[in-house]
Protein backbone atom coordinates (compact mmCIF):
# COMPACT_ATOMS: atom_id res chain seq x y z
CA UNK A 1 0.00 0.00 0.00
CA UNK A 2 1.36 3.34 -0.99
CA UNK A 3 1.12 5.99 1.67
CA UNK A 4 1.28 9.60 0.72
CA UNK A 5 3.99 11.55 2.47
CA UNK A 6 2.57 13.15 5.57
CA UNK A 7 1.79 16.82 5.63
CA UNK A 8 3.84 19.01 7.86
CA UNK A 9 2.10 21.94 9.43
CA UNK A 10 3.91 25.18 10.04
CA UNK A 11 3.90 25.79 13.81
CA UNK A 12 3.04 29.43 13.25
CA UNK A 13 -0.31 28.23 11.88
CA UNK A 14 -0.97 26.88 15.34
CA UNK A 15 0.23 30.04 17.07
CA UNK A 16 -1.38 32.57 14.76
CA UNK A 17 -4.55 30.86 13.55
CA UNK A 18 -5.61 27.91 15.68
CA UNK A 19 -5.23 29.53 19.09
CA UNK A 20 -6.46 32.98 18.03
CA UNK A 21 -9.67 31.53 16.65
CA UNK A 22 -10.24 29.61 19.89
CA UNK A 23 -9.47 32.66 22.01
CA UNK A 24 -11.65 34.97 19.97
CA UNK A 25 -14.53 32.52 20.11
CA UNK A 26 -14.32 32.28 23.88
CA UNK A 27 -14.11 36.04 24.31
CA UNK A 28 -17.00 36.63 21.94
CA UNK A 29 -19.05 34.10 23.91
CA UNK A 30 -18.35 35.94 27.16
CA UNK A 31 -19.15 39.25 25.53
CA UNK A 32 -22.38 37.81 24.21
CA UNK A 33 -23.31 36.64 27.68
CA UNK A 34 -22.92 40.11 29.16
CA UNK A 35 -24.65 41.84 26.26
CA UNK A 36 -27.61 39.51 26.65
CA UNK A 37 -27.74 40.35 30.36
CA UNK A 38 -27.69 44.06 29.56
CA UNK A 39 -30.39 43.81 26.93
CA UNK A 40 -32.72 41.75 29.07
CA UNK A 41 -35.75 43.76 30.05
CA UNK A 42 -37.22 42.98 33.43
CA UNK A 43 -40.44 40.98 33.25
CA UNK A 44 -43.40 43.30 33.03
CA UNK A 45 -46.00 43.27 35.74
CA UNK A 46 -49.44 42.36 34.50
CA UNK A 47 -52.29 44.38 35.87
CA UNK A 48 -54.60 42.72 38.36
CA UNK A 49 -57.40 41.99 35.92
CA UNK A 50 -55.03 40.29 33.50
CA UNK A 51 -53.66 38.13 36.30
CA UNK A 52 -57.20 37.20 37.30
CA UNK A 53 -58.04 36.37 33.72
CA UNK A 54 -55.18 33.89 33.47
CA UNK A 55 -55.34 32.37 36.92
CA UNK A 56 -59.04 31.65 36.73
CA UNK A 57 -58.34 29.31 33.86
CA UNK A 58 -55.93 27.39 36.09
CA UNK A 59 -58.66 27.14 38.69
CA UNK A 60 -60.78 25.13 36.30
CA UNK A 61 -57.87 22.81 35.59
CA UNK A 62 -57.19 22.19 39.27
CA UNK A 63 -60.85 21.43 39.87
CA UNK A 64 -60.74 18.86 37.10
CA UNK A 65 -57.60 17.13 38.31
CA UNK A 66 -58.08 17.32 42.08
CA UNK A 67 -61.87 17.49 42.35
CA UNK A 68 -61.94 13.91 43.57
CA UNK A 69 -60.57 15.05 46.93
CA UNK A 70 -63.57 17.12 47.96
CA UNK A 71 -67.10 15.94 48.79
CA UNK A 72 -69.61 15.59 45.93
CA UNK A 73 -71.73 18.55 47.00
CA UNK A 74 -68.70 20.78 47.22
CA UNK A 75 -67.51 19.62 43.80
CA UNK A 76 -70.92 20.11 42.25
CA UNK A 77 -71.34 23.66 43.44
CA UNK A 78 -67.88 24.63 42.15
CA UNK A 79 -68.58 22.91 38.86
CA UNK A 80 -71.81 24.81 38.33
CA UNK A 81 -70.25 28.09 39.34
CA UNK A 82 -67.15 27.77 37.16
CA UNK A 83 -69.07 26.65 34.08
CA UNK A 84 -71.44 29.60 34.43
CA UNK A 85 -68.60 32.01 35.09
CA UNK A 86 -66.57 30.80 32.13
CA UNK A 87 -69.54 30.93 29.78
CA UNK A 88 -70.56 34.40 30.90
CA UNK A 89 -66.98 35.57 30.70
CA UNK A 90 -67.00 37.20 34.13
CA UNK A 91 -63.25 36.69 34.53
CA UNK A 92 -62.43 38.49 31.30
CA UNK A 93 -60.45 41.66 31.79
CA UNK A 94 -62.13 43.44 28.93
CA UNK A 95 -65.87 43.27 29.66
CA UNK A 96 -66.65 45.86 27.03
CA UNK A 97 -65.15 43.80 24.25
CA UNK A 98 -66.96 40.74 25.53
CA UNK A 99 -70.34 42.46 25.19
CA UNK A 100 -69.58 43.35 21.60
CA UNK A 101 -68.18 39.96 20.78
CA UNK A 102 -70.81 39.22 18.14
CA UNK A 103 -69.62 42.06 15.97
CA UNK A 104 -67.07 40.96 13.43
CA UNK A 105 -63.60 42.02 14.41
CA UNK A 106 -60.35 42.07 12.49
CA UNK A 107 -58.02 39.13 13.03
CA UNK A 108 -55.99 39.69 16.17
CA UNK A 109 -52.66 41.29 15.55
CA UNK A 110 -49.97 40.14 17.96
CA UNK A 111 -48.20 43.47 17.61
CA UNK A 112 -51.26 45.40 18.76
CA UNK A 113 -51.02 44.02 22.27
CA UNK A 114 -48.33 45.69 24.36
CA UNK A 115 -47.25 42.34 25.82
CA UNK A 116 -46.87 40.81 22.39
CA UNK A 117 -44.74 43.68 21.18
CA UNK A 118 -42.37 43.22 24.11
CA UNK A 119 -42.04 39.56 23.47
CA UNK A 120 -41.25 40.05 19.81
CA UNK A 121 -38.67 42.65 20.64
CA UNK A 122 -36.99 40.34 23.15
CA UNK A 123 -36.79 37.56 20.61
CA UNK A 124 -35.39 39.96 18.07
CA UNK A 125 -32.73 41.15 20.52
CA UNK A 126 -31.72 37.59 21.30
CA UNK A 127 -31.41 36.74 17.65
CA UNK A 128 -29.40 39.85 16.88
CA UNK A 129 -26.91 39.09 19.64
CA UNK A 130 -26.48 35.67 18.11
CA UNK A 131 -26.38 36.51 14.43
CA UNK A 132 -24.24 39.64 14.30
CA UNK A 133 -21.09 38.22 15.94
CA UNK A 134 -21.50 34.98 14.03
CA UNK A 135 -21.56 36.77 10.71
CA UNK A 136 -18.56 38.88 11.63
CA UNK A 137 -16.52 35.93 12.86
CA UNK A 138 -17.33 33.84 9.88
CA UNK A 139 -16.38 36.51 7.39
CA UNK A 140 -13.20 37.17 9.38
CA UNK A 141 -12.15 33.55 9.12
CA UNK A 142 -13.28 33.28 5.54
CA UNK A 143 -11.35 36.35 4.53
CA UNK A 144 -8.04 35.63 6.24
CA UNK A 145 -7.84 31.89 6.75
CA UNK A 146 -9.93 30.29 4.05
CA UNK A 147 -8.58 26.93 2.98
CA UNK A 148 -6.15 26.61 5.87
CA UNK A 149 -5.45 23.24 7.39
CA UNK A 150 -4.92 23.77 11.08
CA UNK A 151 -4.42 20.47 12.85
CA UNK A 152 -4.51 16.72 12.71
CA UNK A 153 -6.74 14.69 14.94
CA UNK A 154 -4.88 11.97 16.84
CA UNK A 155 -7.43 9.28 15.95
CA UNK A 156 -8.69 7.86 12.67
CA UNK A 157 -12.17 8.67 11.36
CA UNK A 158 -14.40 7.42 8.57
CA UNK A 159 -14.84 9.30 5.33
CA UNK A 160 -18.25 10.54 6.41
CA UNK A 161 -16.64 13.11 8.67
CA UNK A 162 -14.97 14.79 5.73
CA UNK A 163 -17.76 17.29 5.23
CA UNK A 164 -17.70 18.22 8.90
CA UNK A 165 -13.96 18.49 9.37
CA UNK A 166 -12.83 19.84 6.04
CA UNK A 167 -15.37 22.43 4.99
CA UNK A 168 -13.74 25.06 2.85
CA UNK A 169 -11.04 22.68 1.61
CA UNK A 170 -11.79 21.10 -1.75
CA UNK A 171 -9.28 18.26 -1.69
CA UNK A 172 -10.88 14.91 -2.16
CA UNK A 173 -7.94 12.71 -1.21
CA UNK A 174 -6.90 14.42 1.99
CA UNK A 175 -7.07 12.24 5.09
CA UNK A 176 -10.18 12.95 7.18
CA UNK A 177 -8.08 13.61 10.24
CA UNK A 178 -6.94 16.99 8.96
CA UNK A 179 -9.15 19.83 10.19
CA UNK A 180 -9.70 23.01 8.22
CA UNK A 181 -10.04 26.51 9.66
CA UNK A 182 -13.73 26.84 8.84
CA UNK A 183 -14.42 23.50 10.51
CA UNK A 184 -12.40 24.54 13.54
CA UNK A 185 -14.68 27.55 13.80
CA UNK A 186 -17.78 25.36 13.69
CA UNK A 187 -16.36 22.91 16.21
CA UNK A 188 -15.78 25.82 18.56
CA UNK A 189 -19.21 27.28 17.92
CA UNK A 190 -20.94 24.09 18.98
CA UNK A 191 -18.45 22.74 21.48
CA UNK A 192 -17.57 25.63 23.76
CA UNK A 193 -20.71 25.29 25.86
CA UNK A 194 -18.96 23.50 28.72
CA UNK A 195 -16.08 25.97 28.67
CA UNK A 196 -18.57 28.80 29.12
CA UNK A 197 -20.19 26.85 31.93
CA UNK A 198 -16.85 26.72 33.72
CA UNK A 199 -16.08 30.41 33.19
CA UNK A 200 -19.51 31.96 33.66
CA UNK A 201 -21.33 29.37 35.71
CA UNK A 202 -24.27 27.37 34.46
CA UNK A 203 -27.33 29.15 33.08
CA UNK A 204 -25.21 31.58 31.08
CA UNK A 205 -26.31 32.89 27.74
CA UNK A 206 -22.92 32.75 26.04
CA UNK A 207 -23.99 29.88 23.84
CA UNK A 208 -26.61 32.20 22.42
CA UNK A 209 -29.48 30.58 20.66
CA UNK A 210 -27.88 27.14 20.38
CA UNK A 211 -29.68 25.57 23.32
CA UNK A 212 -32.71 27.80 23.01
CA UNK A 213 -33.67 26.51 19.61
CA UNK A 214 -36.13 24.10 21.19
CA UNK A 215 -37.63 26.40 23.72
CA UNK A 216 -38.74 29.95 23.46
CA UNK A 217 -38.74 31.92 26.68
CA UNK A 218 -42.11 33.44 27.29
CA UNK A 219 -43.88 30.77 25.31
CA UNK A 220 -43.21 28.38 28.17
CA UNK A 221 -44.95 27.93 31.49
CA UNK A 222 -48.45 27.85 30.11
CA UNK A 223 -48.29 31.53 29.35
CA UNK A 224 -50.78 32.78 26.87
CA UNK A 225 -49.60 33.62 23.44
CA UNK A 226 -50.40 37.07 22.23
CA UNK A 227 -53.40 37.33 20.03
CA UNK A 228 -55.05 34.24 21.44
CA UNK A 229 -58.72 34.57 22.24
CA UNK A 230 -59.01 33.73 25.90
CA UNK A 231 -62.77 33.47 25.76
CA UNK A 232 -62.42 30.46 23.48
CA UNK A 233 -60.12 28.88 26.07
CA UNK A 234 -62.75 29.57 28.71
CA UNK A 235 -65.42 27.88 26.64
CA UNK A 236 -63.33 24.78 26.09
CA UNK A 237 -62.42 24.70 29.79
CA UNK A 238 -66.12 24.93 30.67
CA UNK A 239 -66.76 22.01 28.35
CA UNK A 240 -63.96 20.02 29.95
CA UNK A 241 -65.33 20.65 33.41
CA UNK A 242 -68.78 19.65 32.27
CA UNK A 243 -67.40 16.34 31.04
CA UNK A 244 -65.58 15.63 34.29
CA UNK A 245 -67.23 12.99 36.41
CA UNK A 246 -66.75 13.08 40.12
CA UNK A 247 -65.35 10.02 41.85
CA UNK A 248 -65.02 10.84 45.50
CA UNK A 249 -61.67 9.51 46.66
CA UNK A 250 -62.75 9.53 50.29
CA UNK A 251 -65.93 7.53 49.63
CA UNK A 252 -64.58 4.26 51.03
CA UNK A 253 -61.65 5.57 53.02
CA UNK A 254 -62.99 4.00 56.23
CA UNK A 255 -62.73 0.56 54.64
CA UNK A 256 -59.29 1.30 53.24
CA UNK A 257 -57.94 2.31 56.63
CA UNK A 258 -59.61 -0.60 58.42
CA UNK A 259 -58.19 -3.02 55.90
CA UNK A 260 -54.74 -1.59 56.39
CA UNK A 261 -54.66 -1.52 60.17
CA UNK A 262 -56.85 -4.40 61.32
CA UNK B 1 -19.74 23.01 56.19
CA UNK B 2 -22.31 21.32 54.01
CA UNK B 3 -24.42 20.41 57.01
CA UNK B 4 -24.66 24.05 58.06
CA UNK B 5 -25.70 25.04 54.57
CA UNK B 6 -28.29 22.29 54.51
CA UNK B 7 -29.72 23.31 57.87
CA UNK B 8 -30.07 26.90 56.76
CA UNK B 9 -31.46 26.02 53.37
CA UNK B 10 -33.96 23.68 54.97
CA UNK B 11 -35.04 26.32 57.43
CA UNK B 12 -35.63 28.71 54.54
CA UNK B 13 -37.60 26.39 52.27
CA UNK B 14 -39.79 24.93 55.02
CA UNK B 15 -40.15 28.19 56.99
CA UNK B 16 -39.56 26.06 60.08
CA UNK B 17 -38.15 29.07 61.91
CA UNK B 18 -41.68 30.41 62.31
CA UNK B 19 -42.66 27.65 64.73
CA UNK B 20 -39.37 26.89 66.50
CA UNK B 21 -39.10 27.15 70.29
CA UNK B 22 -36.98 30.02 71.57
CA UNK B 23 -33.71 28.15 72.25
CA UNK B 24 -33.50 26.46 68.85
CA UNK B 25 -34.42 29.76 67.24
CA UNK B 26 -31.53 31.43 69.01
CA UNK B 27 -29.10 28.72 67.94
CA UNK B 28 -30.36 28.89 64.37
CA UNK B 29 -29.84 32.64 64.49
CA UNK B 30 -26.29 32.17 65.78
CA UNK B 31 -25.56 29.73 62.98
CA UNK B 32 -26.88 32.02 60.29
CA UNK B 33 -25.12 35.00 61.84
CA UNK B 34 -21.77 33.23 61.78
CA UNK B 35 -22.42 32.01 58.28
CA UNK B 36 -23.43 35.36 56.86
CA UNK B 37 -20.70 37.42 58.55
CA UNK B 38 -17.84 35.00 58.03
CA UNK B 39 -17.85 35.43 54.29
CA UNK B 40 -17.93 31.68 53.90
CA UNK B 41 -21.40 32.11 52.49
CA UNK B 42 -20.33 33.95 49.38
CA UNK B 43 -17.71 31.35 48.59
CA UNK B 44 -19.69 28.20 49.08
CA UNK B 45 -23.14 28.94 47.74
CA UNK B 46 -24.75 29.50 44.39
CA UNK B 47 -26.03 33.11 44.31
CA UNK B 48 -29.66 32.12 44.57
CA UNK B 49 -29.03 29.96 47.63
CA UNK B 50 -26.87 32.69 49.10
CA UNK B 51 -29.58 35.33 48.92
CA UNK B 52 -32.13 32.89 50.29
CA UNK B 53 -29.88 32.47 53.32
CA UNK B 54 -29.63 36.25 53.57
CA UNK B 55 -33.40 36.45 53.54
CA UNK B 56 -33.59 33.79 56.23
CA UNK B 57 -31.08 35.71 58.33
CA UNK B 58 -33.23 38.83 57.94
CA UNK B 59 -36.32 37.01 59.24
CA UNK B 60 -34.36 35.48 62.10
CA UNK B 61 -32.98 38.89 63.08
CA UNK B 62 -36.48 40.36 63.08
CA UNK B 63 -37.91 37.52 65.14
CA UNK B 64 -35.10 37.62 67.68
CA UNK B 65 -35.35 41.39 67.91
CA UNK B 66 -32.00 42.35 66.42
CA UNK B 67 -33.06 45.39 64.47
CA UNK B 68 -29.64 46.71 63.51
CA UNK B 69 -28.61 43.30 62.16
CA UNK B 70 -31.86 43.17 60.13
CA UNK B 71 -31.25 46.65 58.82
CA UNK B 72 -27.72 45.75 57.73
CA UNK B 73 -28.79 42.66 55.84
CA UNK B 74 -31.69 44.57 54.29
CA UNK B 75 -29.23 47.16 52.99
CA UNK B 76 -27.13 44.40 51.44
CA UNK B 77 -30.16 42.95 49.71
CA UNK B 78 -31.36 46.36 48.55
CA UNK B 79 -27.92 47.12 47.12
CA UNK B 80 -28.00 43.92 45.15
CA UNK B 81 -31.59 43.91 43.88
CA UNK B 82 -32.62 47.56 44.04
CA UNK B 83 -35.67 49.19 45.55
CA UNK B 84 -37.99 47.91 42.87
CA UNK B 85 -37.64 44.22 43.63
CA UNK B 86 -40.89 43.16 45.19
CA UNK B 87 -39.26 40.69 47.55
CA UNK B 88 -37.03 43.43 48.91
CA UNK B 89 -40.14 45.62 49.22
CA UNK B 90 -41.84 42.96 51.32
CA UNK B 91 -38.79 42.70 53.57
CA UNK B 92 -38.61 46.46 53.99
CA UNK B 93 -42.26 46.62 54.96
CA UNK B 94 -41.66 43.90 57.56
CA UNK B 95 -38.72 45.87 58.90
CA UNK B 96 -40.77 49.07 59.05
CA UNK B 97 -43.61 47.30 60.81
CA UNK B 98 -41.22 45.91 63.39
CA UNK B 99 -39.47 49.21 64.05
CA UNK B 100 -41.81 52.09 63.19
CA UNK B 101 -45.18 50.42 63.57
CA UNK B 102 -47.88 49.28 61.12
CA UNK B 103 -48.89 52.79 60.00
CA UNK B 104 -45.46 53.52 58.56
CA UNK B 105 -45.38 50.10 56.91
CA UNK B 106 -48.76 50.69 55.27
CA UNK B 107 -47.59 54.07 54.06
CA UNK B 108 -44.55 52.46 52.49
CA UNK B 109 -46.60 49.70 50.88
CA UNK B 110 -49.13 52.08 49.37
CA UNK B 111 -46.28 53.73 47.49
CA UNK B 112 -45.53 50.47 45.71
CA UNK B 113 -47.10 48.77 42.74
CA UNK B 114 -50.26 47.11 43.93
CA UNK B 115 -50.25 44.19 41.53
CA UNK B 116 -47.51 42.28 43.30
CA UNK B 117 -48.83 39.36 45.27
CA UNK B 118 -46.34 39.93 48.09
CA UNK B 119 -47.25 43.59 48.52
CA UNK B 120 -50.97 42.83 48.48
CA UNK B 121 -50.55 40.12 51.08
CA UNK B 122 -48.47 42.35 53.35
CA UNK B 123 -51.12 45.08 53.22
CA UNK B 124 -53.82 42.63 54.22
CA UNK B 125 -51.74 41.07 56.97
CA UNK B 126 -51.17 44.47 58.53
CA UNK B 127 -54.97 44.92 58.51
CA UNK B 128 -55.26 41.74 60.53
CA UNK B 129 -53.48 43.25 63.51
CA UNK B 130 -55.99 46.14 63.55
CA UNK B 131 -58.81 43.76 64.59
CA UNK B 132 -61.24 44.70 61.83
CA UNK B 133 -62.36 41.19 61.01
CA UNK B 134 -64.99 41.99 58.40
CA UNK B 135 -62.67 44.33 56.51
CA UNK B 136 -59.90 41.76 56.78
CA UNK B 137 -62.11 39.04 55.30
CA UNK B 138 -63.41 41.22 52.49
CA UNK B 139 -59.85 42.18 51.52
CA UNK B 140 -58.86 38.51 51.55
CA UNK B 141 -61.84 37.73 49.33
CA UNK B 142 -60.66 40.34 46.86
CA UNK B 143 -57.20 38.78 46.93
CA UNK B 144 -58.39 35.23 46.20
CA UNK B 145 -60.64 36.59 43.48
CA UNK B 146 -57.59 38.02 41.74
CA UNK B 147 -55.16 35.24 42.62
CA UNK B 148 -57.32 32.11 42.81
CA UNK B 149 -54.31 29.83 42.49
CA UNK B 150 -52.52 31.03 45.62
CA UNK B 151 -53.05 28.37 48.27
CA UNK B 152 -51.67 30.49 51.11
CA UNK B 153 -54.35 33.14 50.66
CA UNK B 154 -57.11 30.54 50.70
CA UNK B 155 -55.68 29.01 53.87
CA UNK B 156 -55.54 32.42 55.53
CA UNK B 157 -59.12 33.08 54.47
CA UNK B 158 -60.12 29.77 56.01
CA UNK B 159 -58.53 30.64 59.33
CA UNK B 160 -60.13 34.09 59.29
CA UNK B 161 -63.56 32.53 58.74
CA UNK B 162 -62.84 29.98 61.44
CA UNK B 163 -62.03 32.74 63.91
CA UNK B 164 -65.29 34.45 62.98
CA UNK B 165 -67.15 31.20 63.61
CA UNK B 166 -68.26 30.82 60.00
CA UNK B 167 -67.48 27.13 59.66
CA UNK B 168 -69.14 26.37 56.32
CA UNK B 169 -67.21 29.19 54.62
CA UNK B 170 -64.01 28.09 56.29
CA UNK B 171 -64.46 24.55 55.00
CA UNK B 172 -65.12 25.91 51.53
CA UNK B 173 -61.83 27.80 51.56
CA UNK B 174 -59.99 24.73 52.85
CA UNK B 175 -61.46 22.64 50.03
CA UNK B 176 -60.05 25.21 47.67
CA UNK B 177 -56.61 24.73 49.24
CA UNK B 178 -56.95 20.97 48.78
CA UNK B 179 -57.70 21.48 45.09
CA UNK B 180 -54.40 23.33 44.76
CA UNK B 181 -52.26 21.23 47.10
CA UNK B 182 -53.82 17.78 46.89
CA UNK B 183 -51.37 16.00 49.19
CA UNK B 184 -51.42 18.44 52.11
CA UNK B 185 -52.21 16.09 55.04
CA UNK B 186 -52.29 18.97 57.50
CA UNK B 187 -55.02 20.71 55.50
CA UNK B 188 -56.99 17.47 55.43
CA UNK B 189 -56.78 17.30 59.22
CA UNK B 190 -57.76 20.97 59.40
CA UNK B 191 -60.90 20.25 57.35
CA UNK B 192 -61.66 17.48 59.82
CA UNK B 193 -61.20 19.77 62.81
CA UNK B 194 -63.34 22.50 61.28
CA UNK B 195 -66.05 19.95 60.52
CA UNK B 196 -65.94 18.82 64.14
CA UNK B 197 -66.36 22.39 65.35
CA UNK B 198 -69.14 22.88 62.84
CA UNK B 199 -70.89 19.79 64.15
CA UNK B 200 -70.60 21.06 67.72
CA UNK B 201 -72.05 24.42 66.80
CA UNK B 202 -74.92 22.80 64.91
CA UNK B 203 -75.54 20.52 67.87
CA UNK B 204 -75.57 23.43 70.27
CA UNK B 205 -77.99 25.34 68.07
CA UNK B 206 -80.58 22.59 67.69
CA UNK B 207 -79.97 20.96 71.09
CA UNK B 208 -80.94 17.60 69.65
CA UNK B 209 -79.17 15.29 67.27
CA UNK B 210 -79.83 16.11 63.61
CA UNK B 211 -78.93 14.71 60.23
CA UNK B 212 -76.75 17.73 59.51
CA UNK B 213 -74.70 17.23 62.66
CA UNK B 214 -74.15 13.60 61.88
CA UNK B 215 -73.12 14.36 58.32
CA UNK B 216 -70.52 16.82 59.60
CA UNK B 217 -69.14 14.22 62.00
CA UNK B 218 -68.90 11.54 59.32
CA UNK B 219 -67.17 13.97 57.01
CA UNK B 220 -64.75 14.93 59.75
CA UNK B 221 -63.79 11.27 60.15
CA UNK B 222 -63.27 10.95 56.40
CA UNK B 223 -60.85 13.88 56.25
CA UNK B 224 -58.96 12.81 59.38
CA UNK B 225 -58.58 9.36 57.85
CA UNK B 226 -57.33 10.89 54.64
CA UNK B 227 -54.67 12.81 56.56
CA UNK B 228 -53.37 9.66 58.28
CA UNK B 229 -53.54 7.84 54.98
CA UNK B 230 -51.14 10.43 53.59
CA UNK B 231 -48.96 10.63 56.69
CA UNK B 232 -49.03 7.53 58.86
CA UNK B 233 -47.58 9.01 62.05
CA UNK B 234 -49.61 12.20 62.02
CA UNK B 235 -50.64 12.69 65.63
CA UNK B 236 -53.15 15.40 64.83
CA UNK B 237 -54.88 13.15 62.30
CA UNK B 238 -55.09 10.17 64.64
CA UNK B 239 -56.32 12.21 67.61
CA UNK B 240 -58.94 13.65 65.29
CA UNK B 241 -60.08 10.19 64.27
CA UNK B 242 -60.25 9.21 67.91
CA UNK B 243 -62.29 12.23 68.99
CA UNK B 244 -64.66 12.13 66.01
CA UNK B 245 -65.37 8.41 66.21
CA UNK B 246 -65.87 8.76 69.95
CA UNK B 247 -68.50 11.42 69.30
CA UNK B 248 -70.21 9.24 66.72
CA UNK B 249 -70.29 6.34 69.16
CA UNK B 250 -71.98 8.58 71.70
CA UNK B 251 -74.92 9.27 69.38
CA UNK B 252 -78.07 7.64 70.74
CA UNK B 253 -80.03 7.06 67.55
CA UNK B 254 -77.76 7.42 64.55
CA UNK B 255 -79.34 8.00 61.14
CA UNK B 256 -76.86 5.79 59.37
CA UNK B 257 -74.93 2.64 60.11
CA UNK B 258 -72.13 3.51 62.53
CA UNK B 259 -70.76 0.07 63.33
CA UNK B 260 -67.60 0.77 61.31
CA UNK B 261 -66.70 3.70 63.49
CA UNK B 262 -66.32 1.64 66.64
CA UNK B 263 -63.64 -0.34 64.85
CA UNK B 264 -62.00 2.83 63.56
CA UNK B 265 -61.94 4.12 67.13
CA UNK B 266 -59.96 1.05 68.18
CA UNK B 267 -57.58 1.46 65.27
CA UNK B 268 -56.93 5.08 66.14
CA UNK B 269 -56.39 4.26 69.82
CA UNK B 270 -53.91 1.57 68.90
CA UNK B 271 -52.01 3.83 66.53
CA UNK B 272 -51.83 6.67 69.04
CA UNK B 273 -50.73 4.38 71.86
CA UNK B 274 -47.98 3.07 69.64
CA UNK B 275 -46.81 6.59 68.78
CA UNK B 276 -46.80 7.56 72.46
CA UNK B 277 -44.90 4.41 73.45
CA UNK B 278 -42.23 4.79 70.80
CA UNK B 279 -42.09 8.58 71.36
CA UNK B 280 -42.23 9.01 67.62
CA UNK B 281 -43.33 12.65 67.61
CA UNK B 282 -42.47 16.08 68.98
CA UNK B 283 -42.84 16.85 72.69
CA UNK B 284 -46.03 18.89 72.35
CA UNK B 285 -47.61 16.37 70.00
CA UNK B 286 -46.92 13.56 72.48
CA UNK B 287 -48.48 15.54 75.31
CA UNK B 288 -51.57 16.24 73.21
CA UNK B 289 -51.81 12.57 72.25
CA UNK B 290 -51.64 11.49 75.88
CA UNK B 291 -54.29 14.02 76.86
CA UNK B 292 -56.64 12.83 74.11
CA UNK B 293 -56.02 9.18 74.97
CA UNK B 294 -56.97 9.88 78.59
CA UNK B 295 -60.12 11.88 77.85
CA UNK B 296 -61.70 10.04 74.93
Amino acid sequence: MVTAPDLVIDPSLRDWVLFPILLVMILVGILRHYITLLLQSSPKQLDLLAIREQQSLARGASLRSNGKLIPPSSFQSRKTYLIQAFKNGIFLKDQEAFKNKDEPKPPANPLAEPGGMDQMLNMLKGNMVMIVPQTLLMSWINFFFSGFILMKLPFPLTVRFKSILQSGVATRDLDVRWVSSMSWYFLNLFGLRSVYDVILGSNNSAGGGMDMAGMNPGMMGGGLQPGQDIYKLYLSEAENIELTTHEYLLEDIEDRILEKYE
Amino acid sequence: MTTIIDTLRNAHTTSSYLTLPAESLQSLYDTSYKFVTSGAAARSLHPEGLYNVFELHFFLSIITGKDSEASAILTTLTDRFGQDSHRVGVLRSIYLEATDGPVKALEFLSGRQDTELGTLKRKIVILKSSNQTSLYISELLKLVDNYPSDAESWAELASAYLEAGMYAQSIFALHEVLLLVPLAYNINALVGETSLLYASSLHAASSSHSVATEERLLEAVKFFLRSVELCEDYVRGWTGVLVATNRIAAIQKPFSDTSKYKRLYDVARKALTKIVETKDASESDLNAAQLVLKNY
